[in-house]
C-alpha cells in the first residue's frame, strides 16, 4: 500500500535515520579510528584518523574463523528447527481446536516471561545430565526451546490474518489439503516466516549468557562470547571490539537483504499459484 | 480429515531431528588414570603471558605426556556464575582462577579442595605474598594458590614533573604540594587533575583508611564489626575527600575503571594506577612513585590485587589440577608472567620487576586487604564501599555519617 | 476469517493437532520443563554454596516469600520496575508504529535506507550496542557532552547517571532503540500485507483515508499490535543488560528492577533460594496485572480456529 511520497515523512525519515543509525554510525567510524581519536576527550562527529589496524588487530585473535564457522551453524541449526516445529504448531492453533489449547497458549505466554538468568543454573545441570554441554547441538536445542513459543505465537497471527477462504477456495478447485496448505498458505504466510526468522537468527547470533556457559572448549566459543574477550582486567580494546562487531553484523545484513527479497517474491508467487 | 504421507513423513523427520541432536550429543569418555585431559578456567588475561602457559604445559607434559591440557578461557564478569553452575551439575573444571577477593567464599564452603598437604611443593611457597597465600586460605588450611598480584602505585606525567622542577615526593607533605604546584600551573584549564581520583575509587580510598589505621572491619570475638565509622578511620576518609575536592577532576560517582585512557588524554598529572598501566598511556610519559604515606619513610598501604588458583573439591582429577597449578606458579613460568608487567606471586622475584613496575613492587612491602570474613563478597556485590565514597565525594554526606551508613551496613552483611 | 470458519472444525478427539504441537511441546517440556519446576522448588529452600556444595538443600516452606513481601525494598523495586516497563513500552510501540506508518509514505530511497539502518541496529551485538550507548554517555569520553558544549552549553563534564531520572531515560533510549527496529519492521510488513482490492474497494465506496484506516487496515493490523504489546511488556520487564552494563556492572540500589534484584540475590550472594522466589514474584506480579490482557490474548488465539 504504497501512497505517494509525503514531505513530513520524508523529512521525519530523515530524523529517524540520523537517531537510530548514530550508534551504527559511531561503531563504523570508531572501527577505523586510531587509538589517539578513539580516546579523545574531545570527540568530534566526523573522523580525524583513518586505519585499518583495528581490524587487522581483530582478525589476528585467535578463534575468530572458529567462533564465526560456530555462530553461523548454531543460528542456521536454532533457525531451521524453530521455523520448522513452529509452523506446524501455529497452524494447529490457528486452524485448529483441540482440548487443553487454551493452556497451550498460556505456557506459550508465560515461558517467556521467566527471566533467564534465574534458570541458568537447573539448565545447565539438566543440559549436564543429557550430555549436551559443550556441543553445537545442546546449544541450538536450548535456543530453540527459547526462541519457539515467541515463534509459535507470532506465526500464529500471520495465519490468523490470512482468510481461511482462500484456503477453501483452493480445496474446492480441487486441491488437496497438503497442496492447499504449500501452495496457498506458506506462500501467504512468508512475511511472518521471514520476520520469525529474522528474529530467530538475531537472538541466536547475538546471545551471550548461555553461550558463555553451555560452551567451553576454545573451540566451540561463539561470536559474542569471542567479544566479550575484547574485555579483560586491563580494560577494553575499543578500536578492534568496534571492528569485529562491525564485522559480526555483516552476516545478519546479508541474511537479512537475501530474504527480504524472498518475501516480496513469495507474496506475488503465492498470488499467482493460488 | 485425510492425513497425508507427506504430513506424516514431515512429522516423522521433526521428530528425528530432534534426537539425533541428543544421539548425536558428544559422550564424555572415562579416562584411565595416565591419559585424559586436565581442564584449566583461566581468565583471559593470561592470553597476554602465553610463554608462561608454554613453560607450564611443557612441564606438565614431562609429567604426564599423554594428558593433555585444555585451557578454556572466561570472562570476568559471569565466570563465578559458570562456576556455580558447574558446581551445581558436578561438572567442575580441575583447575579455576579467582580473583583474590572472590576466593575465600569458596574456601570457606567447601567447595574448593585442601591443598595444605602439597603446600611445599610449590615453586616460593615459602614467601609467597602474604595477602595473595591469605586471600587463599582459610582457617589456616590452603585452598588456592597464589598466582600473581597486582598493586598500586603512583603514575605521575615525567613532562610535567620535569617542567614545574617538581622532585619526586617522599613524603605526604611533598605529595600534596606537588598536587598544589601542579593545579596552580594548570588552572586554565578546566578538565585538569593534578591527582586524578574518581568518587567510587575505593581501592584508593581505602588506602587512605589503613594509613591513618583505621580498617574496613575488625573481628571482635567471633563477630565482624564495621569499624569505617572509628575515628581513624574518618581521618583517613578526609584525607580522601580533600584530594578529591582539591585535585580532581574525575567523575565523583564514577569509578577507575580506563582511568589510563584519560591519563592518555593529557589532562591528568597524577593517578593512583596499576603497574602495567603505563603500557596504555602513549603519547604520554608515565613513570610511578609509591604513595607516600603520612608517616616519613612509609609507603601507604596498597591493595593487593591478584588472582588465586584453586582446584574445585568435585574435580574429576585433583591430581592433574595440582601438578599443573604446580607447573603454572613455578619459577620458569612465573618469569614470563612478571616479564609482561605483573607482580610475582611471591617476595624473593620482586627483584625482577623492570621498569616503572619496580616502584609499584617497592610500594607493595606495604599492603591491606579485605577483611578475612567468610561474607566479604556480599559487601562487595553491595557496593558498600562505593556507595559511601561516592556519598562522600558528591557531598550528598558528610564524612562521619556516610561512614556511620556504611558501618552499620557491613557489620549486617558481614555476620 | 470469521463466518467462514465454521466450516473448518474438526471434532474434538482429533489427534492431528496433537501431532502438528507435539515436536514444539517435546522441546518446550525436554529444555524447559525441568529447570522451571527446579526454580519453583527451589524458591521454597535455602540453597547457597554450602547446600551447592553438599548438594542437600534445606527446605524451609514461604519463607523466602515471606522476607521478600516484608522487605520494603521488594516493592519499591516492583513499582520502579511496573513505571519502567510501562513507559518503555508505551514508547517503543508509539514510536516504532510511527516510524512504520512512515515508511509505507516515504520517497523509495530514503525507506530503503531507514529499513537497512533498522537492520543494522538490529544486527548489532546487544552487548556491543549497549556498550556504544555507554560509551556515548560516559563521563570523560562522551561525544554527546561535547556535542551539546559545542553548542554553546556548559555542561562541563557530566555524569548521566548521578541523577536517576537522566540515567533511566538513557537506559530507556537504549532499551528503545534496541526495540524499534523489530516494531517497525513487524509493524511494515503487516502494512504491506493489507490487500490492494480491498484499499481500492473502500476508495470506490467513497470512504476518506481516516475510515479506510479504520475499516480496512486496523482490522489487519491489530493483531500484530497485540503481539507486540505483549511481547514488548514480557521482554521490557526483565530488563537486565541494559542497566547492568550502563552502570558499570555494579548498579547501585536506586537502580535495581526486579531482574536486577533477583540477579542480585542470586549470585551476587548466592542465595539462590531466594533469587527464585523473585524470579516466580515476578513472573506472578506480571500476570497479575497484565491478567486481563493474557485472557483477551489467549481468547484470540483460541478463537480463529
Amino acid at each position: 500500500m504504497h501512497k505517494k511520497s509525503s514531505i513530513y515523512a520524508n523529512i521525519s525519515g530523515v530524523f529517524a535515520i540520523v537517531f537510530m543509525g548514530f550508534p551504527v554510525y559511531w561503531m563504523v567510524t570508531t572501527s577505523f579510528k586510531n587509538r589517539q581519536d578513539v580516546l579523545s576527550t574531545e570527540p568530534t562527529i566526523l573522523p580525524r584518523s583513518f586505519t585499518i589496524e583495528n581490524y587487522q588487530n581483530a582478525f589476528s585473535r585467535e578463534g575468530f574463523y572458529a567462533s564465526l564457522r560456530n555462530s553461523l551453524i548454531v543460528v542456521l541449526i536454532t533457525v531451521a528447527i524453530s521455523l520448522f516445529i513452529a509452523t506446524f504448531a501455529s497452524v494447529a492453533i490457528a486452524r485448529t481446536k483441540f482440548t487443553g489449547k487454551r493452556s497451550f497458549i498460556s505456557s506459550l505466554l508465560i515461558v517467556q516471561m521467566l527471566p533467564l538468568s534465574a534458570l541458568i543454573i537447573p539448565l545447565f545441570l539438566l543440559l549436564t545430565r543429557l550430555q549436551l554441554t559443550n556441543t553445537i547441538g545442546g546449544l541450538a536445542l536450548t535456543y530453540v526451546a527459547f526462541i519457539l513459543p515467541f515463534t509459535i505465537w507470532t506465526l500464529r497471527g500471520f495465519l490468523a490474518n490470512i482468510p481461511i477462504d482462500i484456503e477453501e477456495a483452493a480445496l474446492v478447485d480441487g486441491c488437496t489439503r497438503v497442496q492447499a496448505y504449500r501452495h496457498v498458505l506458506l506462500p501467504l504466510m512468508a512475511p511472518g516466516l521471514v520476520a520469525t526468522a529474522i528474529f530467530a537468527f538475531i537472538q541466536a547470533w547475538n546471545e551471550f549468557l548461555l553461550a558463555y556457559i553451555i560452551m567451553q572448549s576454545q573451540e566451540n566459543l561463539t561470536l559474542p562470547v569471542w567479544l566479550a574477550g575484547f574485555t579483560t582486567r586491563t580494560g577494553t580494546d575499543w578500536g578492534p571490539l568496534m571492528a569485529a562487531s562491525t564485522v559480526t553484523a555483516i552476516p545478519v545484513v546479508i541474511f537479512f537483504s537475501l530474504i527480504q527479497k524472498r518475501i516480496a517474491t513469495g507474496v506475488t508467487a503465492g498470488a499467482v499459484k493460488g | 480429515m485425510r492425513i497425508t504421507r507427506k504430513k506424516i513423513i514431515a512429522i516423522i523427520s521433526s521428530m528425528t531431528l530432534i534426537s539425533s541432536l541428543f544421539l548425536g550429543a558428544s559422550m564424555a569418555s572415562a579416562s584411565p588414570k595416565d591419559s585424559g585431559t586436565v581442564t584449566v578456567w583461566i581468565q583471559g588475561d593470561a592470553k597476554s603471558w602465553p610463554a608462561a602457559l608454554d613453560r607450564a604445559n611443557k612441564m606438565f607434559n614431562s609429567k604426564y605426556p599423554n594428558v593433555k591440557v585444555d585451557i578454556q578461557y572466561q570472562t570476568w564478569g559471569d565466570s563465578l556464575k559458570k562456576l556455580d553452575a558447574a558446581l551445581v551439575a558436578g561438572n567442575t573444571p580441575d583447575v579455576f582462577e579467582f580473583g583474590n577477593t572472590q576466593v575465600l567464599k569458596y574456601s570457606a564452603a567447601g567447595a574448593l579442595k585442601d591443598l595444605s598437604s602439597s603446600k611445599s611443593q610449590f615453586a616460593y611457597s615459602t614467601n609467597w605474598l602474604k595477602g595473595l597465600e591469605e586471600a587463599g586460605s582459610y582457617n589456616g588450611k590452603l585452598f588456592a594458590v597464589p598466582y600473581y598480584a597486582g598493586s598500586r602505585a603512583v603514575m605521575y606525567r615525567t613532562d610535567l614533573f620535569t617542567s614545574l622542577k617538581i622532585k619526586v615526593p617522599r613524603t605526604y607533605e611533598q605529595f600534596t604540594a606537588a598536587a598544589d604546584k601542579l593545579m596552580a600551573a594548570n588552572s586554565s584549564n578546566s578538565k585538569f587533575s593534578a591527582v586524578y581520583m574518581p568518587g567510587k575509587y575505593w581501592y584508593a580510598a581505602i588506602g587512605f583508611v589503613y594509613d591513618s589505621k583505621g580498617a574496613i572491619a575488625v573481628e571482635e570475638a567471633g563477630k565482624w564489626k564495621g569499624s569505617l565509622d572509628s575515628a581513624a578511620s574518618v581521618e583517613g576518609l578526609t584525607r580522601w575527600k580533600n584530594i578529591v575536592d582539591k585535585y580532581s577532576k574525575a567523575d565523583k560517582s564514577g569509578d577507575e575503571g580506563g582511568q589510563w585512557e584519560v591519563f592518555a588524554g593529557g589532562n591528568v598529572a597524577m593517578s593512583y594506577s596499576n603497574g602495567w598501566e603505563t603500557c596504555c598511556i602513549a603519547p604520554q610519559k608515565g613513570a610511578f612513585f609509591p604513595m607516600p604515606s603520612i608517616r616519613a619513610g612509609e609507603y601507604m598501604p596498597a591493595f593487593l590485587g591478584g588472582s588465586n588458583l584453586g582446584v574445585p573439591a568435585k574435580a574429576k582429577n585433583p591430581e592433574w589440577g595440582i601438578y599443573w597449578i604446580k607447573s603454572f606458579t613455578s619459577g620458569q613460568a612465573m618469569r614470563e608472567i612478571v616479564k609482561v608487567g605483573n607482580l610475582p606471586n611471591n617476595t624473593s622475584m620482586l627483584t625482577l620487576v623492570k621498569g616503572g613496575n619496580a616502584q609499584v613492587a617497592k610500594g607493595a612491602t606495604s599492603t591491606w586487604f579485605v577483611p578475612a570474613a567468610q561474607k566479604w563478597v556480599n559487601v562487595e556485590n553491595a557496593n558498600v564501599l562505593q556507595t559511601m565514597l561516592s556519598d562522600i565525594a558528591t557531598g550528598k554526606k558528610t564524612v562521619a555519617q556516610a561512614a556511620k551508613d556504611a558501618s552499620a551496613e557491613i557489620t549486617k552483611l558481614l555476620n | 476469517m470469521t463466518s467462514a470458519t465454521k466450516l473448518r472444525i474438526e471434532p474434538k478427539s482429533n489427534f492431528w493437532p496433537y501431532l502438528l504441537i507435539a515436536p514444539a511441546l517435546t522441546v518446550i517440556l525436554l529444555i524447559l520443563g525441568f529447570p522451571v519446576f527446579r526454580l519453583i522448588t527451589l524458591s521454597f529452600q535455602q540453597f547457597g554454596l554450602a547446600e551447592i556444595v553438599s548438594g542437600i538443600p534445606t527446605w524451609i516452606g514461604f519463607e523466602n516469600y515471606l522476607a521478600l513481601l516484608k522487605d520494603p525494598e521488594f516493592w519499591i523495586v516492583l513499582r520502579r520496575t511496573f513505571i519502567f516497563t510501562f513507559a518503555m513500552v508505551a514508547a517503543s510501540i508509539v514510536i516504532g508504529a510511527w516510524l512504520a506508518h512512515l515508511m509505507a509514505r516515504m520517497n523509495s530511497i530514503l525507506r530503503w535506507l531507514l529499513n537497512t539502518t533498522l537492520i543494522l541496529v538490529w544486527a548489532i551485538p546487544a552487548l556491543v550496542g549497549i556498550s556504544i550507548w555507554k560509551w556515548m554517555f560516559s563521563f570523560e569520553f562522551s561525544i554527546i557532552t561535547s556535542t551539546i558544549n559545542r553548542l554553546g552549553f556548559d555542561f562541563a563534564q557530566r555524569n548521566w547517571f548521578t541523577n536517576t531520572f537522566s540515567g533511566f531515560s538513557i537506559i530507556g533510549g537504549v532499551v528503545v532503540w534496541g526495540a524499534v527496529p523489530f516494531i517497525t519492521i513487524s509493524i511494515y510488513a503487516a502494512l504491506t500485507q493489507v490487500p490492494k482490492e480491498l484499499l481500492e474497494a473502500a476508495a470506490i465506496d467513497g470512504a476518506n483515508s481516516r475510515q479506510i484506516f479504520r475499516s480496512v487496515i486496523l482490522p489487519i493490523l491489530l493483531p500484530i499490535y497485540v503481539i507486540l504489546i505483549s511481547l514488548s511488556i514480557i521482554w521490557d520487564f526483565q530488563v537486565f543488560t541494559q542497566i547492568w552494563v550502563l552502570l558499570d556492572n555494579r548498579p547501585a540500589s536506586e537502580y535495581y528492577t526486579m531482574a536486577i534484584y533477583a540477579f542480585e540475590k542470586s549470585f551476587g550472594l548466592s542465595e539462590y533460594g531466594m533469587g527464585a522466589a523473585i524470579a516466580l514474584l515476578m513472573i506472578i506480579s506480571l500476570l497479575g496485572v497484565t491478567w486481563f490482557y493474557i485472557k483477551k490474548m489467549v481468547q484470540i488465539g483460541d478463537s480463529n480456529a
